[in-house]
């Protein structure tokens, strides 16, 4: 990949590197160089090895070429018809390109007091591939800056919340504890026991001609080691008992979720790709966002779908529109039942003017079978009346904090298992959380925009999203991804939408070391990791990588950083998980512990 | 738009071996590839369970492929990556399959591995990294749990 000439200023010390194959008499400009920012990766990965007698790219610019030169090789002096003379500084030595660590490391310094914010610097980086980090972040109880940034420029930066809020909606949501379930003879809920009629899954397959059968079972807490297929979906049960979608009063079942699984009549995993089956004790991380808590009971719905649809966007959809239907048999029983609820949660849908105006950006799936989301269903976290964001051509949705939070979003959860955002996910998605609890902030709203396949739909759909940002007249964003794959290519094209709109913008993804960004630009700054493989690998753990409550914490005081105008340091070149752990740390968060999963590390 | 497909080490497991052809899974279930036992570099019989090491990329479809050249792809050093060439023999509402050129075998991919310009279809030209395998262990673990 050439350079620009705004790269080539940065790197004029580095060693010269043609890009591709250059044939003799070329007069070398930017245009024919690698990128040394990725030399370290390209070192590693045995692509490209370094020479002593390499020259640097000052020496090298407008030089004639007297041979024909292959990609990816150093530039020499016997190649050339002239070298430039430049200052006398030690030729580039492939340690020094290589490990860098020592100047590259991330250090923070920390100062008490001024204005409660945390404060970050990267140094300027216009490409990021290879950037697997969390920058480093501040303390709680105190301003932190990097170091090089003086502290009052970013006390200065900032200004005092003044904001005042407004509520425009509430929802409420009413926890009802389940303790106990049973597959029996009818459809109730009494005194804490949810019955569900064995019948329903004759009624449910009937729902969807590919789905062939369905089974119901229960899976207590302790019995978690039993085999299961492949894990779908994880999905709460909550019903609308006032109000749409986002508003009124909404009743949850705490304790208890389904869990879809699915193979096809052949047997074949309807998630042949990305599958999880397994043990479930070791296929789940439970009591992360998207999974069963460590407490919950189980109810598994195991589907089997026509022969030969698992690859087919019709497939899936049959099992998770069938579990649905028993899904909806138990809220119909939840709307009038008036067992105990043992929390109240209340939602606000708020303004708060003069407070920086924010949106959280949630790229989601968009390529087809299971790569594709519900929007907007009638009831919390269902089916019926839903869209899908694949038939809606993957234009940027707006929805506000509380209709995420009251399960606006059905899950039909992307390939890979670790890093896929399961519907249980969504609807206590840690981001919407924590941005709309936070009082310095005015959270506008929640974007969820599709991953098309091809290119150029990517680009299309991300000039949508840039435009939004732009009417929105926001001071910053966050932008997510789930997975990783071609999806970031639009995830780092939309961090160029806000960043060319000069919208201070933080991005959250999975890269860590199989995930890592192949595509960058000069605003993709500020990124925050979410893997928890020790390997840094997508595993087969579902729910293992995906946010949580500390990758959101560490994210949003990105971004407050980001607004108070502070230069954001790059991290270690190479995924380092102490990185993310020193955040943790100034931040009061717990350790972010690895799951050794036997992927490679 | 410009990206660059990186080679990355990465593991999987050997699910099933027959008439040759090795079938491995990459861990976190993002691919499955057959490969002829010649690209393995090991002395003894390949068994299900063996963990396999060896440089994948991501695939790129390309309209006007190079002239690649596989002489790399041999087992008598340690592996190193190979740009390849291939051909989509297989696309789906979930993934598609690629033939490797020369008879390397096949890889399956979900979409979201694969990196395009164009719709996907039977027949395109795509280019990635691959080398060939080499053994690092054996999980006892079920077959089923492959």
């Amino acid at each position: 990949m050439s350079i620009t000439n705004e790269t080539l200023q940065q790197h004029l010390k580095d060693p010269a590197i043609f890009c591709c194959r250059r044939e003799k008499g070329l007069v070398i400009s930017a245009a024919d160089l690698e990128d040394p920012g990725l030399f370290d990766d390209m070192v590693e990965a045995g692509l490209l090895t370094l020479s002593p007698d390499g020259l640097r790219i000052e020496q090298v610019l407008g030089s004639t070429l007297l041979t024909d030169v292959e990609a990816l090789t150093p530039i020499t002096r016997d190649v050339l018809d002239k070298v430039n003379e430049t200052e006398s500084t030690p030729k580039a030595a492939p340690a020094e390109t290589k490990a860098p660590k020592s100047a590259a490391a991330p250090k923070v310094k920390t100062t008490v007091g001024g204005n409660g914010m945390i404060h970050i610097e990267i140094d300027k980086a216009d490409k990021i591939e290879g950037l697997r980090l969390d920058v480093p972040v501040g303390a709680v109880n105190g301003t932190v800056c990097a170091e090089g940034v003086p502290a009052e420029a970013g006390e200065a930066a900032v200004a005092q919340p003044t904001g005042e809020k407004k509520v425009i909606r509430t929802l409420l949501k009413k926890h009802i504890k389940i303790t106990d379930v049973e597959i029996g003879n009818e459809t109730s809920l009494k005194n804490g026991k949810l019955t569900i009629d064995k019948k329903l899954t004759d009624k449910a397959v009937l729902e969807d001609a590919l789905c062939k059968s369905l089974e119901l079972d229960v899976i207590y807490p302790d019995k978690r080691h039993i085999y299961t297929e492949t894990i779908m979906d994880v999905c709460p049960i909550a019903t609308k008992v006032e109000g749409e979608l986002g508003e009124g009063v909404t009743k949850v079942l705490d304790g208890v979720v389904f869990m879809l699984t699915g193979v096809d009549e052949d047997g074949v995993q309807v998630h042949e790709f990305g599958s999880s089956e397994g043990y479930l004790d070791e296929k789940m991380y439970f009591g992360h966002p998207g999974c069963a808590d460590e407490n919950d009971i189980i109810i598994r719905c195991h589907a089997v779908i026509e022969r030969l649809t698992g690859m087919t966007r019709p497939g899936p959809f049959a099992a998770h529109k069938c579990q649905d239907y028993i899904i909806q048999a138990i809220r119909e029983v939840l709307k009038n039942y008036e067992g105990e609820v043992v929390r109240e949660e209340v939602c606000e849908d708020v303004r708060r003017a003069g407070n920086p105006r924010v949106v959280l950006v949630k790229e989601i799936m968009g390529q087809g079978a299971m790569h594709d989301n519900v929007i907007c269903p009638t009831e919390p976290c269902g089916i019926l009346g839903g869209q899908k964001n694949v038939d809606c051509g993957n234009v940027p949705i707006m929805l506000t904090p509380n209709q995420v939070r009251d399960g606006s979003i059905h899950a039909l959860t992307c390939i890979g298992p670790a890093t896929k955002e399961m519907t249980r996910h969504y609807i206590r998605e840690p981001l919407v959380e924590g941005l709309a609890a936070d009082t310095e902030l005015d959270l506008i709203g929640v974007v969820c925009v599709g991953s098309p396949q091809v290119n150029d739909e990517k680009l299309w759909v991300s000039e949508r999203l840039g435009f939004l940002l732009e009417s929105l007249d926001i001071d910053g964003c966050i932008i997510t991804t789930e997975g990783f794959g071609n999806n970031h290519i639009d995830f780092v094209q939309h961090i160029g939408q806000a960043g060319k709109r000069d919208i201070p913008v933080v991005g959250v993804s999975f890269c860590a070391y199989q995930g890592q960004l192949v595509v960058g630009n000069k605003y993709a700054t500020a990124m925050v990791e979410e893997n928890m493989d020790k390997g840094g690998f997508e595993n087969n753990v579902a729910g293992c990588s995906c946010v949580t409550k500390e990758v959101a914490a560490r994210a949003i005081q990105m971004l407050k950083n980001k607004m108070a105008g502070v230069e954001i340091k790059p991290a270690e070149k190479k995924w380092n998980n102490d990185v993310i752990n020193a955040n943790n740390k100034l931040l009061g968060l717990p350790e972010t512990v690895l799951l050794d999963n036997g992927t490679l590390h | 738009m410009e990206y660059m497909i990186n080679p990355i080490k990465m593991g999987g497991l050997v699910k099933e071996v027959s008439n040759g052809m090795i079938k491995v899974h990459l861990h976190g279930r993002l691919g499955v590839i057959c490969v002829p036992q010649k690209l393995i570099q090991f002395e003894e019989p390949i068994e299900p369970g063996h963990e396999m090491e060896f440089y994948f990329s991501y695939i790129e479809v390309i309209e006007n492929p190079y002239d690649y050249d596989s002489g790399d792809m041999v087992t008598e050093h340690e592996i190193s990556p190979c740009l390849l060439g291939g051909k989509i023999i297989e696309v789906n509402d979930t993934a598609a399959k690629v033939a490797i050129m020369d008879n390397m075998g096949t890889i399956a991919v979900p979409r979201r591995w694969m990196f395009t310009p164009v719709a996907l279809e039977v027949g395109q030209d795509v280019q990635f990294y691959f080398s060939c395998m080499h053994v690092v262990g054996k999980r006892d673990i079920p077959v089923e749990s492959i």
